[in-house]
């Protein structure tokens, strides 16, 4: 079955007297395990169509399915639960909580889940913190990092829930090009031992050649393929 | 971690914007119990005025009296209501019987016309043992001295204005007694003064000493108008009257049983005006209450802008709008409890170390305080403040805390960019 099913969505943007048209009727599916990337110039509407899927924001019209379930009707508790149980996220400017430590920043998510008690939380943290390569920052906050160092922070972070899904809107755009590839095979190599689905915009080409495969947006639109199977693969 | 830790760590982070509400906290804690505290004073001092200079905590008087407003000079001259031999020997059993007063003052009181050479006054005059006590708190001397003897007067500075009159003179006074007959009597001005917190009030009252009011009024030693009981403590007056009413229906008396007031029924218009002063008091302070609400709610959601990032990213990873919500007013607990706190606990110590002795004040505001100004510090109204100023804070700061939890994720987290 499809992780993510995207069928006829839209998406237009009141902006007083003009209307922007952000997705024009996207159709994709994505398979569980995949690792994706969005490619797609700026205002491509990369970061609209992961929003959606994330269940940040309502389609204008379309359907969305994440793992069966259409998420468009969903009461806003229930996309609470699904952004908390199912998706990650990873943000471009990496969005962590400044005052927290990077062993906090982690935690964070795990402190409002049901059913995880403290020491299956120290477990999880301490487990991530050392896969991303953190463990001597552990107590540093944020200000205290390197970009590439939150950016670690915050895979960790979207990791810790053991989501089905994570979505990173543009996670090397701020960081240099050698991070930003370490980056990405830090998703991928947790994508390949984990078996997590990733979703990643991006409109750097090394990093699109990271890819299992490639959907290409133009202008609100998928530029090649048809519903299912959109887009490249390598 | 807790979640608590996250605001926490918050304010202790960024203490330069926890400091900048707190400190708005702090002076609003520490304004509310200076002034609440004020106006408690105010309050208590203008009652105990009342009660020492004229009303006692409870009174006892003939029957069908209990209507009679003790501070209004509309009593005819005619109608002399008084307590017999009879009812008095039955009351001060009472008295030795079931309480145990710490002072209680057999009393004369009348409208007469006070003649000075050049003036003729109308006033109210009340007779008491010279060796009373209590008045003498009420009534400030500024000239003279305090009753010492028969056929003394002591003026209000307004009666010895308008009667143009000092220390040392002698002032006639025309009065008509039980029978009907007009007296008149010689009495010297040994003292003047003015019971400050009731000035406000207007009150005029002249005290003589009970023997001569007795003989204006035509009374044996024997009678009196009223009697004044004091227990030292107000609160227990309604539990006084009580007492004295039971002890009178279980064993009666000759005639009507005597009217029993407590203070607060006795203190007549002036009790209603005080009152009305201190509505008028914390009608100001729910106004500053209000204006410390709208720069809360200003300052708040400055912050809460402030950290929309913070918002979206909490909202992004799974977070409930109520979670987010309660988050920040977590820190605006910690900052209410604290700085608030620290407001109270510093307004207390300024208000017990100016209480320690009397303030002077001088006119206008010692209408309102008196020429000696007692603080008094009430810990319970204090502990109301801290309540209300606690809730007033996170009622006002739910609002803008509501409404930035209200925005989408999407909207929040595209803020930023």
């Amino acid at each position: 079955m499809d992780i993510v099913c995207v069928q006829a969505v839209t998406k237009d943007y009141d902006l007083g007297q003009t209307k922007v048209h952000a997705l024009r009727g996207i159709d994709l599916s994505i398979q569980e395990g995949e690792f994706i990337s969005i490619a797609g110039a700026s205002g491509s509407g990369k970061s609209t169509l992961l929003n959606l899927i994330g269940g940040l924001d309502y389609p204008t019209s379309g359907e969305i399915r994440i793992n069966g379930e259409c998420i468009n009707n969903l009461h806003e508790r229930e996309l609470n639960r699904l952004r908390l149980n199912t998706i990650g996220f990873i943000f471009q400017s990496f969005n962590l909580i400044p005052v927290l430590n990077v062993y906090e920043n982690i935690e964070l998510p795990l402190l409002i889940m049901k059913g995880v008690s403290k020491r299956e939380r120290k477990e999880r943290v301490m487990r991530l913190i050392e896969a991303v390569g953190l463990s001597r920052q552990i107590k540093q906050r944020p200000s205290e990092l390197s970009g590439g160092q939150r950016q670690r922070v915050a895979v960790a972070r979207a990791l810790v829930t053991k989501p089905r899904i994570v979505l990173a809107d543009e996670p090397t755009a701020n960081l240099d090009s050698v991070t930003g590839l370490e980056i990405i095979d830090l998703m991928h190599d947790i994508n390949k031992a984990e078996g997590t689905t990733f979703i990643f915009s991006t409109h750097d080409e090394k990093i699109i050649k990271r890819a299992d495969r490639v959907i290409y947006l133009e202008d609100g639109l998928v530029k090649k393929g048809c519903p299912g199977k959109s887009g490249e693969t390598k | 971690m807790r979640l608590a830790t996250l605001a926490w760590k918050n304010l202790c982070v960024e203490w330069r914007r926890a400091l900048n509400v707190g400190s708005f906290l702090f002076f609003a804690g520490f304004f509310m119990a200076l002034f609440t505290c004020f106006i408690g004073s105010v309050k208590t001092n203008m009652e105990t005025a009342v009660i020492n200079a004229l009303a006692g905590e409870v009174r006892l008087q003939p029957a069908g009296m209990e209507k009679e407003d003790l501070f209004s000079l509309s009593g005819s001259w005619e109608e002399i209501n008084y307590l017999t031999e009879a009812e008095m020997e039955r009351a001060e059993k009472a008295l030795r019987e079931r309480i145990n007063p710490v002072e209680v003052v057999k009393r004369v009181r009348h409208n007469v016309l006070f003649i000075s050479d050049t003036e003729e006054v109308g006033g109210m005059i009340l007779g008491i043992d010279p060796k009373a006590v209590s008045y003498r708190k009420a009534l400030t001397l500024t000239a003279g001295r305090y009753l010492e003897n028969d056929y003394e007067v002591i003026l209000t500075e307004t009666q010895a204005k308008n009667l143009e009159v000092q220390v040392g003179d002698t002032l006639g006074v025309l009065a008509q007694t039980k029978e009907g007959y007009t007296v008149d009597s010689a009495l010297t001005v040994v003292g003047i003064g003015s019971v400050d917190l009731l000035n406000l009030f207007g009150y005029n009252v002249a005290y003589t000493d009970l023997r001569s009011a007795q003989e204006l009024l035509g009374l044996t030693e024997r009678e009196a108008t009223d009697v004044i009981i004091y227990t030292g403590d107000k609160k227990r007056a309604l539990e006084t009257k009580q007492q004295l009413a039971a002890y009178f229906s279980e064993n009666g008396l000759p005639g009507p049983t005597p009217a029993l007031t407590t203070w607060e029924q006795t203190g007549g218009f002036i009790m209603g005006g005080i009152n009305f002063l201190s509505i008028l008091f914390y009608y100001f302070t729910a106004v500053l209450l209000f204006i410390i609400s709208i720069l809360l709610i200003n300052i708040i959601s400055m912050t809460v802008l402030e950290r929309r990032r913070e918002n979206g990213t909490l909202r992004a990873i799974g977070f409930g709008r109520m979670k987010v919500a309660w988050l920040f007013l977590q820190e605006i607990q910690l900052l209410v409890g604290f700085f608030g706190l620290l407001g109270i606990v510093a307004g207390s110590g300024v208000v017990l170390s100016l209480g320690r002795k009397p303030i002077e004040f001088g006119l206008p505001i010692s209408y309102l305080t008196g020429r000696h100004f007692v603080f008094h510090y009430d810990p319970v109204r204090v502990f109301a403040v801290f309540c209300i100023l606690y809730g007033v804070t996170m009622v006002v700061a739910f609002f803008p805390v509501y409404r930035a939890t209200k925005v989408q994720p999407v909207e929040l987290l595209k803020e930023e960019k």
